[in-house]
This record gives structure tokens, sequence and C-alpha cells, in this order.
């Protein structure tokens, strides 16, 4: 006969360890929900894919165990801080339209409860999502989203990982500089056909101001409409200023169509810099072996020969099976600087890892893109440059024989620079 | 002939669903939803500010974008630069959207309804290239609001769409009454005299050039209204969201959809059209928006084919004028 | 400022004035025919350009043997639109969703494309036949445009003579002028029409099948040589083709040479606002009846 005691005794201990289990494996199995938003359909569908693979490639890393990756919680499964808790995207299309981003990352937050918000191709996307998130008091991380309002707003919770512009306008001119060392030469002339919405326009700006610091000229700053079905005019006049340097800066359907059209007009500038379109997948095909010699500032090469981005890209190209592109890249260590950043705070309140973000310090070793480490400015006022990664560094590309190399600086080059810009017929 | 019995019916249906609107924020707390809602006040507004100006005065506008942009621009360009108040902005971006809807109309208004319709197209374009290659109102970059604390007197909040739903809502029905008692004036009078039967109304000495000028003016200000609020919710511009031909021509569709000249029509075509392709669009993911907007277009020319009209024939059966477009002087 | 730079801008405006009057040929039949404007026209053209880039990218065809079979599949998609959509909507005499209808189809149209094209861009980069660059003197151009010109131009002369001296053009010239007269007189306009929006449509085939080797296509190429063509018409004055080629030629040029002595971002406002100011003092357009 069981007294009522030990009985009651019994049942309680029981209890006990039972909650103590569902509490474990509650807690085990948690998984910490966080938003991605991408433009998955419209022009740009093809770059949100890649955008997605990367993130479900780090979230893949971080969930499962990788020994020997040095990327942070490669070698667990999980969040050891959290009990092993693991990442879950839920990803929204935002379709390259600022409204729908709007609406799209609310719904993630308030609906699907999400963390974080990872993500954004354009940055007039980014910009219109990260005011949500920043109103709704999430984090947003972007990889991508290049203009430099971004930062310039001083946003608490908005970080971004990707060099901004005027990175990019520094490394196109380190790059011609160092050249003119090499050669014993001196550019004068420098001339922009930019598209003309945001992206475009803000990376005029940054030329610009560069121009000024090194005593350059400007002599053409020509906007045009990147989905215009034809550069002729504006190739006239680039054609007509003859620069010793000459940037276009757009996106993939007009790179092919300066291309195509300079060779119309059998002109080629002594340096010839492009962005962004020029290293999508659809530009070599396109134009064949015209698209040699074209410089591109880049953020990122898959043989950028660091040992963890080395490993990285085989990962990748066996799941994938193919190279890793920048797309892929540039979002990939979002989930990382998220994943730290959850950790340290030891939980998913907002405030907590928002706190936590701003003291992120990934070394180089950590993180596969180029440059020291990922760490943030901190909010300053004036706001310039408010939690823009101070860690990063650009490359220089060039299309070699139909295939794009890294070739500044020097010391990471996997091929030698061509330059001057070789004629259409020596190409 | 209008039946009191239809006629009837239709006022309580308007009251049913104003007393719906009333409280559907406290049902639903989705802020999607309410979203979607939002947009439909929204659309309605400037819906029925095209009305005025295409179903009464027989102005086809399809830029009525621009006036939307003119008054998003206004508002938020004062406020950076000089500290604005937006609301005040609302104001002043409505007047001058008014002032060029009736400059560009004086030489325009005298065209048949095929090259108006053109002309405002040219016009919307205009609008839109000036703009984004202008520096002061941010060109092609765009323009941020700047973030305030949330509250009523600075246009902005942050935690919760309510107040947004409520204020969108208030504007519907202030530009609805505004617009009913101007139609059931003399401006309105004389307007819908001019739409039955232009060569008697000339032949009596109507000004009928005064009348336009009025209808595009209030029109053109609904719709810069509904611009300044578009800015204040979404806190951020650029020529392609707040100047877009697409939103223009949904205007219009929605419109002549729902039944163009009845004002009601307009309303009933936004209630229904929005929120459909809304939902559609979501449903479906990405490939959703080609099937939502190919459901609407589609819908848009079956209407036209079976009833030319628009649906609130079927509830009043009371339409645009149905004759072949005379010459106006 | 030398005579070479003239010169090109000058063959550059007339090639895509060419190409401008082709596409505004058919829409000024049509209107001047049917009264009605089609406001979807810009669409039809992405169709001819889609076939262009489909049957290169999936058969390996040059877009000059796409031609023939893109002119006939829009003759008939020209009169089937008419038969079912254009005869309804004129029946009711609602002039509004006339105007309505044709928009509703550009994005029924469009969305269309969309949804089983996708958004990307396309391009023909490498036609068998059609391909080039060519420099007579100082002046650059591709032959790929140089041929569409050339086409242009000898299928708006073969319009015109086919609309002059032909029985059955000079009917659609009776249609156009005086319906009732030309029922009176035994003439089947709801057939001229059919045949004017097929004829119309059909223009089309050969102004788009070209394009995507020296552009590209998109969902959205359409809008803007809708506008254009429109603006083109208005000017030119509705039903004259000799007006509506001459217009195009216009438009071709002040694009240029606006474009390139202003800004070329402004070269399609430059258009735009000449035609805002052409309207104040000639509403019915430069050479309107």
């Amino acid at each position: 006969m069981v007294s009522k005691k030990r009985l009651s005794l019994v049942i309680g201990l029981i209890g006990f360890v039972a909650v103590l289990g569902l509490a474990g494996t509650s807690w085990a199995q948690a998984t910490i929900k966080v938003g991605g938003e991408l433009p998955l359909s419209g022009p740009t569908a093809p770059t949100g894919a890649l955008n997605k693979e990367g993130m479900d490639l780090a979230v893949e890393i971080i969930n499962n165990k990788f020994p020997g990756l040095t990327l942070p919680f490669a070698e667990t499964e999980g969040l050891p801080g959290l009990g092993g808790a693991k990442l879950e995207m839920i990803y929204a299309d935002d379709r390259g339209d600022p409204n729908v981003a709007m609406a799209e990352v609310e719904r993630l937050i308030q609906q699907e409860k999400a963390v974080a918000i990872l993500g954004g191709w354009q940055s007039s996307c980014i910009k219109t999502g990260s005011m949500v998130a920043e109103r709704l008091k999430t984090p947003y991380i972007s990889g991508a989203g290049s203009s430099v309002d971004l930062t310039k707003r001083g946003l608490r919770y908005y970080f971004r990982l990707l060099a901004h512009s005027g990175k990019v306008a520094k490394a196109y001119f380190d790059c011609v500089q160092d050249m003119e060392k090499k050669l014993g030469k001196k550019y004068q002339k420098v001339a922009v056909a930019y598209e003309n919405t945001e992206y475009g326009s803000v990376m005029n700006e940054q030329i610009e101001n560069e121009i000024k610091k090194r005593g350059y000229k400007n002599v053409a700053s020509i906007p045009f409409d990147s989905t215009a079905t034809s550069v002729k005019l504006e190739v006239q006049k680039i054609k007509a200023a003859n620069p010793d340097v000459f940037l276009q800066i757009g996106y993939d359907p007009d790179a092919i169509l300066f291309t195509k059209t300079m060779k119309t007009f059998n002109y080629t500038p002594p340096v010839w810099f492009g962005m962004a379109g020029y290293t999508s997948p659809k530009y070599v095909p396109s134009v064949g072996k015209d698209g040699n010699g074209v410089l591109v500032s880049g953020w990122f090469h898959v043989g950028f020969n660091k040992p963890v981005t080395q490993k990285v890209a085989a990962i990748y190209k066996q799941k994938y099976g193919k190279a890793m592109s920048i797309p892929v890249a540039l979002n990939f260590m979002a989930p990382f600087v998220l994943a730290d950043a959850i950790n340290r705070a030891g939980s998913t309140d907002r405030e907590a890892v928002t706190d936590a973000l701003e003291k992120t310090r990934l070394t180089e070793e950590q993180n596969i893109m180029p440059g020291p480490g990922i760490w943030f400015t901190p909010k300053q006022d004036p706001p310039e440059h408010s939690h823009d990664n101070e860690g990063v560094s650009m490359l220089v590309l060039q299309i070699i024989n139909g295939k794009v190399e890294v070739v500044w600086p020097f010391d990471y080059r996997t091929a030698d620079i061509i330059w001057p810009h070789p004629s259409w017929d020596k190409k | 002939m209008v039946s009191s019995y239809k006629q009837k019916l239709t006022q309580l249906l308007l009251a049913a669903l104003l007393l719906l609107a009333l409280v559907y924020p406290l049902i639903v707390h989705s802020a999607f939803y309410r979203h979607i809602m939002i947009m439909v006040f929204m659309y309605g507004l400037l819906a029925i500010s095209w009305d005025l100006m295409g179903g009464y005065a027989s102005l086809f506008s399809f830029g009525h974008a621009a006036f939307f942009g003119i008054g998003a621009y206004t508002s938020t360009v004062l406020q950076l630069h000089w500290g604005v108040n937006p609301w005040l902005g609302m104001l002043i971006g409505g007047c001058l959207s008014g002032l060029v809807g009736v400059i560009i109309s004086y030489p325009t208004s005298r065209l048949r309804g095929h090259y108006f319709a053109i002309a405002t197209l040219a016009f919307l374009f205009v609008t839109k290239t000036l703009i984004e290659n202008w520096k002061l109102v941010g060109a092609a970059q765009g323009l941020s609001v700047p973030m305030h604390q949330t509250s009523f007197l600075s246009f902005q909040f942050h935690e919760s769409k309510v107040p947004y739903y409520y204020i969108m809502l208030a504007l519907l029905i202030l530009g609805l009454v505004f617009t009913k008692a101007l139609i059931a004036s003399r401006v309105g009078y004389y307007l819908r005299a001019l739409r039955e039967s232009p060569e008697a109304a000339q032949s009596l000495g109507v000004n009928t050039a005064l009348y336009r000028l009025i209808a595009i003016g209030v029109s053109a200000f609904l719709a810069a209204v509904a611009g300044t609020f578009y800015a204040q919710y979404v806190l951020y511009i650029d020529p392609p969201s707040a100047i877009s031909l697409n939103l223009s021509v949904q205007v219009v569709l929605i419109a002549v959809f729902g039944g163009s000249g009845t004002l009601n029509g307009p309303l009933l075509g936004t209630a229904i059209l929005i929120p459909l392709t809304s939902l559609i669009g979501a449903w479906l993911g990405g490939a959703g928006r080609g099937i939502a907007f190919m459901v609407f277009g589609g819908i848009i020319v079956v209407m036209c084919l079976i009833q030319p009209d628009g649906l609130i024939k079927y509830f009043e059966g009371r339409g645009l004028y149905r004759g072949k477009e005379s010459e106006v002087a | 400022m030398d005579a070479s730079l003239i010169l090109q801008l000058l063959v550059s405006g007339l090639i895509v004035g060419l190409l401008y009057a082709l596409v505004a040929i058919g829409l000024t039949l049509i209107w001047g025919v049917t009264d009605i404007i089609n406001f979807a026209h810009g669409e039809f053209l992405v169709i001819a350009m889609y076939f262009g880039f489909w049957t290169y990218a999936l058969f390996g065809w040059s877009s000059i043997i796409a031609m023939p079979v893109a002119v006939a599949f829009l003759a008939a998609l020209g009169w089937l639109v008419y038969r079912f959509v254009i005869t309804r909507v004129l029946k009711s005499e609602n002039v509004l969703s006339q105007i309505v209808v044709t928009f509703g189809l550009s994005i029924f149209l469009q969305s269309l494309f969309t949804f089983v094209f996708s958004a990307d861009y396309r391009s023909v980069d490498h036609d068998p036949w059609i391909r080039g660059d060519l420099q007579v003197g100082n002046v650059f151009l591709s032959v790929p445009e140089l041929v569409t010109s050339i086409l242009s131009l000898i299928v708006i002369f073969a319009v015109h003579f086919f609309i002059k001296n032909t029985n059955t053009g000079k009917a659609i010239i009776a249609t156009s002028l005086d319906r009732e007269t030309a029922q009176l007189m035994g003439i089947n306009t709801d057939r001229m029409n059919g045949i004017t929006f097929a004829i119309g449509i059909a223009c089309l085939g050969v102004a788009g099948v070209v394009l995507p080797v020296f552009t590209h296509v998109s969902p959205y190429s359409g809008f803007l040589f809708g506008v254009l063509a429109f603006t083109i018409v208005a000017l030119g004055g509705f039903g004259s083709i000799v007006g509506t080629m001459l217009a195009g030629l216009i438009v071709g040029l002040i694009q240029t040479f606006g474009g390139f002595f202003i800004e070329p971002a402004y070269k399609y406002l430059c258009v735009f606002v000449l035609y805002l100011l052409v309207l104040m003092f000639k509403p019915r357009g430069i050479f309107g009846w």
C-alpha cells in the first residue's frame, strides 16, 4: 500500500522531470525565425534567387556540423548559447518594388514573428524595408544595398555589410592611381554614364567626390534610363568628350547595350570601368569576346584566395553545381552576423540583439569577404555611415578571355591586369 | 428613371459599409489586411477625383498620377527644407496641384477625348522626367520624409496602422461629401447639362470652359491630398512610386469598371478590384503579380464588353450618358 | 560643331524615325477607319519582338525568317481582336469604354508576358544573318537597325500604295471618310474595319521582329513605343499615312538632336514638350484634317 504522501511525491517528481525534459527539448528544438526580404520575381529575380542560395547555405552551415570551417557556429549545430536553437529562414518576395518591400517586411515581423530581417537587393527596397523594421524596432541586416543614403539616415536597427558606394568609388580611383604609378602616366579626364535611379545617381555623386579630391576633370556626367532601348546618344556624347577614364554604372541590360553600341561606334576609352551588370552571368554569353578588358569593381570573386572563402566556394559548388557568384556571397554573411549577435545576447529579444550587433567583431578568418573582418561604425552624429561595415574592402575585377579575374589589389590577383583597354579588333 | 427603392437600397448599403469600415480595424488586427483597406480608401479618393474630371467634365485624364505626385512631393519638400507641417503641406500641395491642373488644361481641354487622353500621358511623362532630374526634390534618389515620434501633428505613426486607417477613411469621406456637394450645386448642374447635351448647354450660354476648370482644379486638389497621405504613410517617395503610369492607368480602369460619372461607381470599383489584385498577388507569391494583373486586365476588358456603363449600373440604373461624343468648342 | 556629327545625328534620327513611323502607321490606319485608339498597340509590338526572340532562342532562326510568320500571326490576331472585342465596344458607342478596353487589354498582355516569359530582358545576341556594324565615312550604324529601317520604308510605301490603288484600299478610305455613305454604296464597313485592324497590327510584325537584335525585349517594352506612336499619330493627324510618316521622322530627329544637344535623359521629353506645344496651336496635328 503506497502512502498518499509517497504517491504525491513520485507524481511531483515525475512531473518535475517531465517539465524539465519538455522545456529542455522545446528549447533545443526551438527555431529562431528570421525574415528574408528578396526580389524573387521581377527583372532582378535571377539575382534574388542567388541571394537566397547564399542565405540558405549560411543557415545550413550554422544549423549543422561542418568541422574544420572557421565560420561562426560551423562546428556546432545551431547556437550553443541558446541550447542549440536553429535558424529558420522565412522568405518574402519584394518584387523589386519599394512599396511591396514595405508591406512584406511588415508581414514578416508582425505575422510571421521574425526576430530580424535579412536581405534586400535593390537599394530602394532596402530603404523602405528597413524603414519599416526601424518603426517596428526590429534589426535589419543587409548584405547588399550600395546607396550611401541607407546609412546616412542614422537608424538604430539597420546594419549594412556591404562596402558602401564611397568605398567602391575609392577602389576605382586607387586602382587608377596605382596604375598611373606603375606606368608613369597621369590621366586627366573622367566621364561617367549612370542609370538614373537611386543606385546610379548616388554612385555618381561618390565618383564626383573622388574626382574632385584627386584633381581629375569631369568631362561628362550622363544619366540614362536603365530600361531604355537605345544608348546611342549617350555613347556619342561620351565619345565626343574623349575621356581617359570612363565609368558605366548600371544594371545587366544596359551593360550589354552599352557594349554593343560602343562597338557599333568603334569606340573604346583607354580605361573602361563598369559596375554590377558586367559580372552578371548573362553578360559574357551575350557579348562574347566584346566584353574582354572591362574592369569591374567587385565585392567578391570566387577565386579570392582566402582559405575559408575557398572552402565555402567548394561546398557551394558541390551543392548547387555552379561557381559561387557575387549575389550569393553578399548576403551569405548576414545570417552569421545575426547568429553571432543572438548568441552573444543570449536571447532573441530584439533590443538585446541590436545592442549585440553594435558590438560585432568578426575576424578575417571568420568571414569570406575581402577585408580585415566585420565590425560596424557606431551610430554617430552627423549620421554619416552609421552602422556601416568598416572591416570590408573592395576588389577590382577584369574580364579576360571571357572569364572574370581579380586584378587589384595586385597582391590578391588571379591574373595580370590588361591596361589600357584593347581596341575592338584586338579583343 | 431611378426607382426610389433602388435609391434607398443604395443608401442603406452605403451606410452599412460605412459602419463596417469604422469597426474593421477593431475586428481585423493583421497589418496586411489593414493595409489593403487603407489602399482601398486611398485609391477610392483617387478614383472619385478622377471621376469628377472624367465622368462629369468628360476629360479623360491618364495622367492623374502627376497630381498625386505633386501632392506627395510638395508636402515632403516643404517639410524637409523648411520644416513646414505636413498637414499644412497637404493643403499647399493640393492648391499647387489644382493650379497646375488648371494651367495645363487651359489649352488642352478643348481637345476631343482621345487627344486629351494622350496629352495627359505626355504631361505625366514630362512631370516625371523633370522631377527625376531636379536636385532640389531629390531627383532620381527620391526623398525620405524625416522621421519623428508618432503623433497626429507630425502625421506619422509607427507602432500601428490604425491611425493611418482612420485618417484615410476620413479624407475619403470628406472628399466624397465635398464632391457630391459640388455635383449637386450649380457647378455640377451645368457640368451634367454639358455632359447630356453640349449643344443645348452652349446655346443657352453656359460658360463651359469655366465649369470644366473648376472640376479639374478640385479633381487635382483631391488627388494631391491622396499623394501627401501616401508620402506620410510610406515615408519615402521617388519618381517611379509617386508618379507612376501604373497608378494613373489603374485609377482610370477602376473608375470605369465601377461606373464613371456616378461617384459611387468608382468607389464600388475600388472596393472590388484593389483587394482582389492584392490578395491574388499575395497568395500566389512570385508569379502572382503577373496573374493578379492578368485578372485585373481581363476583368476590365470583359466589363467594357458586357456593361460599358460599369458595375454600378446593376445597382443604380444610372450611368454615363450614352451617346456619341461630339465636338466641343 | 563638325558636319560629320550632324550627319551622324541625321542618320540616327532618320533610322529611328522610320521605325517609329511604321509602328505609328498601323495605329493611324486603325484610328482613321474605326475611330478607335488602340492603346494596346505597344503590346502587339512586343508580341512581334518576342516572336523574333523565341524563334531564335528555340530554333536558331534569323529574325528575318521569323518575319513572315510574325506578320501572318499578328494579322490574324488583329482581325480576331477586332471581331471579338472591338465590335462590341463600337456598338455601345461609349467613348470612355472604347478607350478603356484597349488599356485593359494592354495591362492584360503585359501581365501575360510577365507570367509566361518572366520579366527578364531578352535579346538576340548572335543572329546568324542580321548582324555587324557599318561605318560610312564618319557615320556609324549597325546592320540590324539599318535593315529594320529599310523594311519599314518598304512596308510604309506598300501600305500607302495598297490604300490608294486597290479597290479594297479605296473602300477603306471611303469608310474612314464617311461611314454611312460608304454603307449606302454597298461597302461592308464592318469587314473594312476588320481588314484595317489586321493590316495595322501586321505592320508591327515587320517593325518588331528584328528589334531584339539591336535592343532588348521585356514585358514592359511596349509602353514607350506605344506612347510615342500615339504622339506621332496625333502630331501627324489621324488617318493620314503621309502625315504620320513625316511626323515619325520628325519625332525621330527631335529625339536625336534634342537628346544630343540638351541631354540624353531628356530625349523623350523634347518630343512630348513639342507635342504639347503643337497641340496648343494646332489641335488637329500638323497635317490633320
